[in-house]
């Protein structure tokens, strides 16, 4: 097997979960593509050294992090969603789930958001998020406990909303 | 906010996720990138190792442009092969090609060099973030030192000094003082540096950052190595992987591997930008056409530089008097790394499965030399003598005295390898 085809099974293997994580990060499905693309394509460079490792798809997930990371512009596709919180007409038609967890992601600061992804999401534990993002374990905890204070705070009311709506489906089921 | 609503939400926004297209399905399996209107970050798909292999060299090896020296004597100098995945060091009897004790370092050794005096090794671990000294005659390796996430390049000052690290998913340079064994204060590069030199004179030590603000850009940072500033970025081309100082020391030359296409198809933005050393500005690139293209090689009088390019036959030339594309060697299939003897007058080319000598004046390939598996490392001794190539898949070392052209030697290094060879004084 060429190191090309040893590649294209792990590729194969890793990529939709890279996208999905890079979606998170980042906020959107075209720039999670490049963030992925471009996690891979390290990937790939790296894989004469890494491929024998049994820690390749932590290798992954730490390349994509790093990669986003470390590009402003990257850093900043998140951002930009914080100042431009959407107004939500009163009485309009609550927005879907999905947009206000992305707007609540995005209104914590980029180290803040991967740790969060991280532990909730790649369901990694404290130890194993620290050496992704090259932290102590002491800060993973603290920045996990003020990621999810701040996202209480941003998402209070649209909880309620949830809640609103599993009473409704218990009384109509 | 508790933990299990945090992991249904974060759940709950991957909803709308649309189907993975067909091409990017296939960029993704085989590593690339593929043009799209929006591109936010530049990144290499290419044999990363190389970038260390040719390091240990230019550093080490012939490439860094000592004079051809008479043959007299047995040959006076030490190799090591450096099995990467293994973590191990071990010394190599010159010219004959048998090996002593393994000395044991940390995973990953990406990167290593010797210290100008030749009395010390060290040998980099991109998985611990190490530097481990290995001192030469005693053939131990003494404490390690810290350095930062993503080790993956080093070199070191010519009085001996100083090493410079480069950690790539710390976008930092750490200065190690060497008498002292101690790690000095890290000093910022660009976005995910991959690779670094020191200028022959000592004074300036180059950066070479993946990324920059600018998506079509990566870029160079100087180093002033008496007061550990870095200098303002040069700007070079897309996707650099690798770079190289003339023996004269006069340019430093980028590779920059553009956008890439699959399986090493020619591409548009594929360059070198040579960056002038005496006032730090980038010259006008030289189109190259071609991505994925490993170390550079020189001759040792500064008129040619050689460029490997993977997944082709193909090694690039270019005249440095002009800096221009000369006219290509071309070898075997899947070339992967060059090595010039110290005469200049034959460049000896690794493709999959062989080595192939070929005359400098005329670029005409000789009968290639039957090897055992893909290698990605090649050095020729400083006496010219013997030509040392190191192999993966198995992890052997290949011994071929030049005088022959013909193998005399294949010993079993690691498990696997890649085993890079490191020659030093």
């Amino acid at each position: 097997m060429t190191y090309a085809t040893e590649f294209a099974e792990f590729a194969s293997a890793a990529s939709p979960r890279l996208r999905r994580m890079a979606f998170l990060l980042c906020g959107n499905w075209h720039t999670a593509e490049d963030l992925a693309q471009t996690a891979l394509a390290k990937v790939f460079a790296s894989w004469p050294r890494i491929r024998r490792q049994d820690a390749v798809d932590a290798y992954a997930t730490r390349t994509l992090v790093n990669t986003f990371l470390a590009d402003r512009r990257l850093r900043r596709s998140g951002e930009i969603l914080t100042a431009q919180l959407p107004e939500r007409p009163a009485g309009g038609p609550a927005p879907e789930t999905r947009i206000v967890v992305l707007d609540a992601l995005a209104t914590l600061p980029p180290r803040s958001r991967a740790t969060v992804i991280l532990r909730y999401w790649a369901d990694l534990n404290v130890d194993q998020a620290a050496a992704v993002l090259g932290c102590s374990p002491g800060t993973v905890k603290s920045t996990t406990a003020r990621a999810l204070a701040r996202l209480k705070d941003v998402l209070g009311s649209d909880q309620a909303t949830e809640e609103t709506d599993e009473a409704w489906g218990t009384r109509h089921g | 906010m508790d933990e299990t609503t945090v992991r249904g939400l974060l759940a709950d926004a991957l909803t709308d996720e649309p189907p993975m297209g067909a091409v990017t399905q296939h960029a993704l399996r085989a590593g690339l990138r593929i043009r799209r209107r929006r591109r936010l970050l530049a990144a290499g798909g290419t044999v990363a190792a190389l970038a260390a292999v040719g390091l240990s060299l230019t550093i080490a090896g012939p490439a860094s442009g000592h004079p051809a020296l008479p043959a007299l004597g047995p040959a006076e100098h030490t190799v090591y092969a450096v099995d990467e995945s293994g973590g191990t060091i071990t010394p190599v009897t010159p010219g004959r090609g048998t090996l002593g004790r393994p000395i044991r370092t940390g995973r990953d050794v990406v990167a290593s060099a010797f210290s100008p005096d030749g009395k010390t090794f060290y040998a980099v671990s991109f998985a611990t973030g190490k530097l481990t000294p290995v001192d030469v005659s005693a053939g131990a390796a003494g404490r390690s030192i810290k350095v930062g996430r993503g080790a993956g390049a080093i070199a070191i000052t010519p009085d001996g000094r100083t090493a410079y690290v480069a950690n790539e998913f710390s976008g930092t340079v750490t200065p190690v003082d060497l008498a002292h064994g101690t790690a000095e204060p890290p000093i910022r590069a660009g976005a995910m540096p991959r690779a670094i030199v020191i200028t022959p004179d000592g004074r300036t030590a180059y950066v070479l950052n993946q990324a920059t603000d600018n998506p079509r850009r990566g870029s160079v940072t100087p180093v002033t190595i008496a007061t550990g500033r870095p200098g303002r970025p040069i700007l070079v081309g897309r996707n650099p992987l690798s770079m190289a100082i003339t023996p004269d020391g006069k340019t430093l030359l980028v590779a920059n591997n553009g956008v890439g296409g699959p399986g090493g198809r020619p591409t548009d933005d594929a360059s070198v930008t040579p960056i002038a050393i005496a006032t730090n500005t980038a010259g006008k690139p030289i189109p190259t056409g071609r991505p994925y293209t490993g170390s550079f090689a020189f001759t040792p009088d500064s008129r040619t530089a050689y460029l490997p390019v993977f997944y082709s036959d193909t090694v690039i030339t270019i005249k440095l008097a002009t800096m221009t594309i000369g006219k290509p060697i071309r070898v075997g299939a899947s070339v992967s790394a060059v090595a010039i003897t110290p005469d200049g007058k034959t460049a000896y080319v690794v493709s999959r499965g062989s080595v192939t000598p070929v005359d400098t004046a005329t670029g005409t390939a000789g009968k290639p030399i039957r090897v055992p598996g893909p290698a990605l490392s090649i050095v020729v001794s400083p006496d010219g003598r013997t030509v040392y190539v190191g192999s993966y898949r198995p992890g052997k070392l290949i011994t071929i005295p030049t005088a022959a052209n013909r193998v005399s030697r294949i010993v079993q290094v690691g498990k696997t390898g890649p085993i890079t060879v490191a020659v030093g004084p």
